[in-house]
């Protein structure tokens, strides 16, 4: 149990069945509000395509890179035992065969290793070492003083975000100050990198549009936070695009509507042109300031006793 | 030589399966005795690595060239280092068995 007077931050993460359905937007205009009241953090775990910097505009005070280790095999030491293959749940070691080969081979596929390190373990010839390989990249920096933000950048081809995620959420121990907030910006979808994001996540926001798509994705979504037990409420974005069935199923939904966001083209425009809602329009910021007020009425119901 | 062709059906009158990892079925092609033998490819299909597992399938078989709509990077390298000549054919799913093996009479 969370209690008030727990220095830890309170982590909420933004998330959608899919991609496009204003997640960013609603993430960076909440962060921007937010900030007048208390310390907050943005991480983008959308770590594939982030973009929220392109609204945020931080400095980036510091760049660091983020290896995982990728099994390296001594081929003098190496049986083709066949050991190492077996146990590797991720198909990423190899022991080629073929009639028409001299000898085997052994390959190991660092796109498909997860450095889970059990091949290196089984290995009875000891041929097995960590060979570091850089996945990607950590961005550091300062919006406004009470308004940090970091996020993560896959390298090319690297198809694994969740251990650059999980790197990416241990920077929220090193900020000074230590926030009070922080905001995850999930990555679209319902796969590993989403579970990795919200897995300590204390509420998770659902934003959702009114169309049948943004429909079927929030139920996948609705699935995936109730196998974790996660708390959650749902946002409506684009909100008048839908009719009364749609409308009928937001409401069906196991968890509350907190705030709604109304479909507008001037609000299209100033989100194209990289600018945040809050900034330019004030009865958004009022939006906000409600959806603000409600998220911390609704973290502090699910975190007291 | 034996040959592998991705294809969608395990009989003569199919198209190709343009995915080559994933692919439903291989046709294994003997230019020497002009025999077909089909392979499904449906079964003991990992969720990660798909590709790896299909060309070691077909490395077991002794096929010697592949001919697939597409190769993903981990079948092109499995493949490439067991010195298997691979071809891709554009617009695979249109493209008959019957045609491709036209082509390696
Ligand atoms: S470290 Fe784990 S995932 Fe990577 S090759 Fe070894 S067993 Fe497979
Ligand atoms: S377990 Fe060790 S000896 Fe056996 S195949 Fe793997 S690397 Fe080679």
């Amino acid at each position: 149990m969370r209690l008030e007077n727990d220095h830890s931050p309170f982590k909420i993460a933004v998330a959608s069945g899919k991609g496009g359905t204003g997640k960013t937007t609603i993430a960076v205009n909440l962060a921007d509000t937010w900030q007048a009241e208390q310390s907050v953090l943005v991480l983008d775990c959308d770590v594939e395509a982030p973009d929220a910097h392109l609204f945020l505009r931080p400095q980036i005070q510091q760049t660091r890179d983020i290896d995982k280790n990728i099994p390296e095999i001594d081929p003098a030491l190496c049986t083709y035992c066949g050991q190492c293959a077996d146990v590797c749940q991720f198909n990423a070691i190899s022991i080629l065969n073929s009639p028409l080969m001299p000898q085997p081979r052994i390959m190991v596929f660092s796109d498909l290793c997860h450095d889970c390190g059990v091949c290196a373990f089984v290995c009875p010839e000891h041929a097995i070492h960590d060979q570091p390989e850089k996945i990607g990249e950590i961005h550091q920096g300062t919006v406004t003083p009470s308004l940090q933000f970091a996020e993560g950048l896959l390298g090319i081809g690297q198809p694994s975000a969740a251990p650059l995620i999980s790197a990416l959420k241990q920077t929220i121990e090193g900020t000074i100050p230590v926030p009070d907030v922080v905001i995850l910006d999930a990555p679209p979808g319902t796969s590993c990198p989403v579970v990795e994001t919200i897995r300590d996540a204390d509420l998770v926001l659902l934003v959702t549009e009114p169309t049948p798509f943004g429909m079927h994705d929030l139920d996948l979504m609705v699935n995936l936070l109730q196998q974790m037990q996660k708390p959650a409420a749902v946002i409506v974005n684009r909100d008048g695009l839908g009719n009364q069935t749609i409308e009928d199923r937001i409401q069906a939904l196991p968890y509350p509507v907190i705030g709604r966001l109304p479909y507008s083209r001037a609000f299209a425009e100033v989100i194209a042109g990289g600018g945040l809602l809050v900034r330019q329009n004030t009865a958004i910021q009022d939006t906000f300031r409600q959806l603000v007020s409600a998220v911390r009425a609704k973290l502090t119901l699910e975190v007291s006793p | 030589m034996k040959i592998a062709i991705s294809i969608l059906h395990p009989r003569r009158d199919t198209v190709m399966d343009p995915r080559f990892g994933r692919a439903y079925h291989f046709a294994i092609y003997d230019t020497e005795s002009k025999s077909i033998e089909f392979v499904s490819n449906t079964e003991n299909q990992p969720a990660h690595g798909a590709g790896v597992e299909t060309s070691r399938m077909l490395l077991d078989m002794g096929i010697q060239k592949a001919i697939s709509g597409a190769f993903g990077p981990n079948a092109a390298q499995v493949l490439g280092s067991a010195g298997i000549e691979m071809e891709s054919i554009p617009n695979a799913a249109a493209v008959s068995l019957e045609s491709i093996l036209a082509m390696l009479d």
